[in-house]
C-alpha cells in the first residue's frame, strides 16, 4: 500500500510540473501582448510596460523565476488588475465558487442517487419514464436557458427571489438549483443504469431466496455494488463544480473564479491565466490522488493489480 | 411512452402556469430608499490612478477624487481649483486651490499633492501608461526618458494653494486637457507607505478627496460608495448618500434587474434592448466619429481617376441618407456632417458647432444634388454612362454591425447613383493593416475626437497619424497648423472652422456619424450625467423614489 501511495504521489507531482511548464510556454506563443488589448498605447509605451513587468527578458529566465515563485506558492501579480496578486484573487473568489458548488453538490448527490434507485426499482412504469424524461431534459437543456427560465419565473413573475448577485442565502438559491439540475439529471441516469446491472446478479437472487426484506437487499447488496463505478466520476465532478461554472456565475453575477479564467485569457493576463491553471491542476491532481486512494480502500482488487 | 409524454406535457404546463401568474402591482425592490442609487456598470480594473489605462476606472475615480478641474455635462467645471489663469503667451497655467481642502482622513489637501500626482504619471520608475498624454508639459518627455530631474519639469508648487504648469508649446485649452486626461491628487507619504503598485487595489489603499469614499469593493462584482462629508462642497454636491455600482455581465440579467427595480440605471445597455427600454433611454453620442476615408489615389483598377475627382467623392457623400442609416443600423449613433464633435464647448458659452457652423451636406442626404455632382464628375472625366465607372471597394472590419452599415451604404450608392461599390470585410488586425497599406478605395472606421476640435483635424492632415497618405490638401494642413499655433481663442476658433469647412468641401475624409452609447435610467432619477468619453458626473444626482 505504501509503495502504491508513493508512486501515485510522484506521478501527481510530475503531472503538475508538466502542466505548469506547457502552459507557461504555450501562453507566450499567443499573438499580441497584454498591453495592446485595452486601449491604444504607442509601441514605445508598450515596451516600457513590458519592461516594468519584467516581460521582455529571455523567456528561460522568466520561466526560472516563475518556477521559483511557484515552489513558494506564489503565483505572482496580475498584469491587468494592478496591485492584485493572483493568490489574493483566488483567495477571494474561490470560496464563493466553492460554496455555490458545494451547495449544488449536496443537493444533487442524494437526489440524483435517490432518483436513480427509484427509477431502477420501478423500471418500465410511469415513474421510471418520467424520471428518465427529466434526466434527458436536465442533461440537454443548456444552462443559460434554464437559468433565464428560473430567473423569469422566480424573480420577475413571482418576485420571491432576487434576479442575481451574491449577498445573502436567498441570493444563492437560484444559482444553486440551476447548477444542481444538470448534475441531478446525469446522476439519475448513471445510477439507474448501474442499479439495473446489479438487479439481475446472482447474489441478489440469492438474497431474495434467503427471504431478506426488500430494503435490505437494495441497501446491502444493490446500492453498495452499484455505487463503486460512480466514485471516480464523483471526484472529477467535485473538482469541476468547485472551480465554478462560468455560465451560471455570469448570468447570476456571482463573484466567483469562473469569469477570471475566461477574461484573463482574453486580455492576455499571463500570470493570472497561469496561476489559475496551475491552481486548478493542483486541485484536480490532488482530487484524483485521493480518489485513487479511496478506490484502493473500497475495492482491494485495484490495489492488488497495480 | 404515452404516459411519459403526458407527464412531460403536464410538467411544461405547470411551468407555464407559474410563469403566467405574475404579480400585478409593485415592482420595487425592498430596502432601497431615495438615499441610495444603484447602477449596473461596466466594472473597474483598478482604482490606481497612476496605472489605470481604462476609462471605466476614471468613471469611478470621478466620484472619489477632487480634480483641479473636471468635466460636467460637456463643460469644464472648477473643482479643487477656485480659479485658474493662463499667461498671455499661453505657455504658463496657474491653478489656485480653494481654502480648507482636506483628504477624507482629515489631512490637508495641498498643491503638493496635485504636483505629486503628476510626478507619478511621468515617473519612468512607476511605468504609468498615461505618461504619453502629458508630453505637452515642459521637459516631461525628457523626465520620462530619465534625461532630466523632476525639478526641471514644468510643474511647480508655488505655495500650498498654488500650482503652476509650464508647457512646451502655447496651449489655450490646457484646462480641457486637465479635465479630460485627469490629474488626481496623491499624497506622497501615503503612496510611499502602500507602494505605488498596491495603490488603489482595495478600499484601504486609497485616500479620498472627492464626493465619495469607498466602503466596500469586490473586484469584478460590486462597489459601495458613501458620501464624503469632508468634500469641499459636500453641502451642495453629491447629495445621494450611497451609490452602489454592480457589475452584471449578462445583459439579460441586467435588464431583468432594471425592470424589477433592483437597479436604477444601466451603464451601456446591450443594443437588443434599445427598443424594449425605449422609455428609459439616456443617449450619449460623441467622443468619436465613423468616417468614410476616401483614398484619392484609388486602389481598384482605374479607380484613381474617379477617386481623385472631388465631385465624384461629393456625389458619394450626398447620396447617403445618414439619418435613416443610423436609425436602421445602430440607433445609438447620430448622423454627422461636421468633423467637429458637437459636444465641444465653444468660446462664448455655447457649443462650438453652433458658434462656428459650416456649410455642409444635409444629414438626410440630397439625391438630386448627388446626381448633379455625379454628372459633373462624369463630364470632367469623360464618361458617357455610369456603367463606365470602375467598380470600387469599401473595406471595414468584420463585425455584424459594420456589415449592416457597409451594405446600407453600398445599397444607397447603387440605388441613388448607380455606382457599384463592393463591401470587403477583414478581421480587425488585417483590416487595420490594409488601412495603412492603402489597399482600398474607401475605408470605413472610427476615429476618436480627443480633447479639443483641432486634435482630430490634426490627425487628418497629410502628415497626421490618422491619414496614411490617402488625401492631402495644403490649405487644410496650413489652416490646422495655424489654428493650433494661434493663442487668441476667437481667431483659433475661426481657423478651426475654416479648416473643417475645407475638409468637408474637399470630401477627403468624410464624417458619417457620431459614435454613441445608450444608457438606461429610471424616470425617478434626475441629474443623471455620464460623460461622452468618461466620468460618472453624479454631482447633481437625485433619486426621487
Amino acid at each position: 500500500m505504501k509503495k502504491y501511495i508513493l508512486k501515485r504521489f510522484f506521478i501527481s507531482l510530475i503531472t503538475i510540473w508538466l502542466i505548469a511548464t506547457c502552459c507557461f510556454f504555450l501562453l507566450r506563443t499567443l499573438p499580441g501582448n497584454p498591453f495592446a488589448t485595452q486601449q491604444l498605447l504607442s509601441p514605445e509605451m508598450q515596451e516600457r510596460m513590458m519592461e516594468y513587468y519584467g516581460l521582455n527578458g529571455p523567456l528561460s529566465e522568466q520561466y526560472l523565476t516563475f518556477m521559483k515563485n511557484l515552489l513558494h506558492g506564489d503565483f505572482g501579480s496580475s498584469l491587468k488588475y494592478t496591485g492584485q496578486s493572483v493568490n489574493g484573487i483566488i483567495a477571494s473568489t474561490f470560496p464563493v465558487s466553492a460554496q455555490l458548488g458545494l451547495q449544488a453538490y449536496l443537493i444533487s448527490f442524494p437526489i440524483g442517487i435517490l432518483f436513480g434507485i427509484i427509477a431502477a426499482r420501478n423500471r418500465g412504469r410511469t415513474i421510471d419514464y418520467s424520471l428518465v424524461a427529466f434526466s434527458v431534459l436536465g442533461v440537454s437543456v443548456p444552462v443559460f436557458v434554464l437559468a433565464s427560465l428560473l430567473q423569469y419565473i422566480f424573480a420577475i413573475k413571482l418576485q420571491i427571489l432576487p434576479v442575481a448577485l451574491w449577498s445573502s442565502m436567498k441570493h444563492t438559491i437560484l444559482p444553486t438549483i440551476t447548477l444542481a439540475i444538470g448534475s441531478i439529471a446525469s446522476k439519475t441516469r448513471l445510477m439507474r443504469t448501474l442499479m439495473l446491472e446489479v438487479i439481475t446478479e446472482d447474489y441478489v437472487k440469492t438474497a431474495k431466496a434467503k427471504g431478506l426484506p426488500a430494503w435490505k437487499i437494495v441497501w446491502n447488496h444493490q446500492i453498495r455494488n452499484a455505487i463503486i463505478p460512480m466514485i471516480p466520476s464523483l471526484g472529477m465532478e467535485i473538482v469541476s463544480i468547485l472551480m465554478g461554472s462560468f455560465v451560471v456565475e455570469q448570468i447570476y453575477s456571482v463573484p466567483g473564479i469562473g469569469a477570471y479564467f475566461v477574461n484573463s485569457v482574453r486580455s492576455l493576463d499571463y500570470t493570472m491565466t497561469l496561476g489559475l491553471t496551475v491552481f486548478l491542476a493542483i486541485f484536480v491532481v490532488t482530487a484524483n490522488f485521493i480518489i485513487d486512494l479511496i478506490y484502493g480502500l473500497v475495492d482491494p482488487r485495484i490495489r492488488v493489480t497495480k | 411512452m404515452k404516459k411519459a409524454l403526458a407527464l412531460l406535457l403536464a410538467m411544461i404546463m405547470v411551468i407555464g402556469m407559474l410563469a403566467g401568474c405574475g404579480t400585478t402591482g409593485g415592482g420595487e425592490a425592498e430596502g432601497t430608499t431615495s438615499d441610495t442609487f444603484t447602477m449596473a456598470y461596466n466594472g473597474v480594473v483598478t482604482l490606481n490612478s497612476v496605472m489605470t489605462q481604462a476609462s471605466n476606472d476614471h468613471n469611478v475615480l470621478y466620484l472619489l477624487q477632487a480634480q483641479l478641474v473636471r468635466y460636467y455635462d460637456g463643460q469644464v467645471e472648477k473643482d479643487a481649483a477656485e480659479s485658474y489663469e493662463m499667461s498671455e503667451d499661453a505657455t504658463v497655467w496657474t491653478f489656485h486651490l480653494r481654502d480648507g481642502l482636506v483628504w477624507s482622513n482629515g489631512e490637508a489637501l495641498t498643491a503638493a499633492d496635485y504636483a505629486y500626482g503628476v510626478k507619478c504619471l511621468l515617473d519612468p520608475g512607476m511605468g504609468s501608461p498615461q505618461a504619453s498624454s502629458w508630453t505637452m508639459i515642459k521637459n516631461a518627455e525628457k523626465f520620462m526618458n530619465g534625461e532630466v530631474a523632476w525639478e526641471e519639469v514644468g510643474v511647480k508648487v508655488i505655495d500650498e494653494k498654488t500650482i503652476e504648469f509650464t508647457l512646451e508649446q502655447p496651449l489655450t485649452s490646457f484646462d480641457q486637457t486637465v479635465a479630460c486626461k485627469h490629474i488626481y491628487p496623491l499624497n506622497q507619504a501615503f503612496v510611499e507607505s502602500v507602494g505605488v503598485n498596491n495603490l488603489g487595489s482595495s478600499i484601504d489603499t486609497i485616500m479620498y478627496s472627492g464626493g465619495y469614499t469607498m466602503t466596500e469593493w469586490v473586484l469584478e462584482s460590486s462597489i459601495t460608495l458613501q458620501k464624503n462629508p469632508s468634500y469641499w462642497d459636500a453641502e451642495n454636491q453629491f447629495q445621494v448618500e450611497t451609490i452602489k455600482l454592480l457589475e452584471v455581465e449578462d445583459p439579460n440579467t441586467e435588464v431583468a434587474m432594471f425592470e424589477n427595480g433592483e437597479v436604477d440605471a444601466i451603464e451601456e445597455m446591450a443594443s437588443q434592448y434599445y427598443d424594449h427600454l425605449a422609455d428609459y433611454r439616456y443617449d450619449n453620442a460623441g467622443g468619436g466619429f465613423m468616417f468614410l476615408w476616401m483614398n484619392t489615389h484609388g486602389y481598384s483598377e482605374g479607380a484613381d481617376k474617379v477617386m481623385g475627382n472631388v465631385n465624384f467623392r461629393k456625389a458619394l457623400s450626398y447620396a447617403i441618407d445618414r439619418d435613416a442609416t443610423c436609425l436602421a443600423v445602430d440607433s445609438a449613433t447620430k448622423a454627422a456632417n461636421n468633423p467637429i464633435d458637437p459636444n465641444f464647448p465653444g468660446i462664448n458659452g455655447g457649443k462650438f458647432v453652433d458658434e462656428y457652423p459650416i456649410e455642409t451636406y444635409p444629414t438626410n442626404g440630397d439625391v438630386a444634388k448627388a446626381q448633379e455632382y455625379l454628372t459633373k464628375a462624369m463630364e470632367e472625366l469623360g464618361y458617357a454612362d455610369v456603367s463606365e465607372i470602375p467598380a470600387l471597394t469599401i473595406v471595414t472590419w468584420d463585425t455584424a454591425i459594420q456589415k449592416t452599415l457597409g451594405e446600407a451604404l453600398t445599397d444607397q450608392w447603387k440605388q441613388n447613383l448607380g455606382v457599384d461599390v463592393q463591401l470587403e470585410q477583414y478581421v480587425i488586425g488585417t483590416a487595420i493593416g490594409k488601412f495603412y497599406e492603402q489597399t482600398y478605395d474607401i475605408f470605413l472606421i472610427t476615429w476618436e475626437t480627443d480633447v479639443k476640435p483641432t486634435d482630430l483635424l490634426q490627425a487628418m492632415t497629410s502628415t497626421g497619424e490618422a491619414n496614411p497618405g490617402i488625401w492631402a490638401n495644403a490649405e487644410f494642413d496650413q489652416l490646422v497648423a495655424d489654428a493650433i499655433a494661434e493663442v487668441d481663442p476667437a481667431k483659433q476658433a475661426e481657423l478651426t472652422q475654416k479648416a473643417a469647412q475645407v475638409m468637408i468641401d474637399d470630401a477627403g475624409i468624410i464624417p458619417l456619424h457620431l459614435n454613441g452609447t445608450v444608457h438606461a435610467k429610471k424616470e425617478y432619477v434626475d441629474g443623471f450625467v455620464i460623460g461622452v468619453s468618461d466620468g460618472f458626473q453624479f454631482s447633481k444626482l437625485v433619486v426621487n423614489k
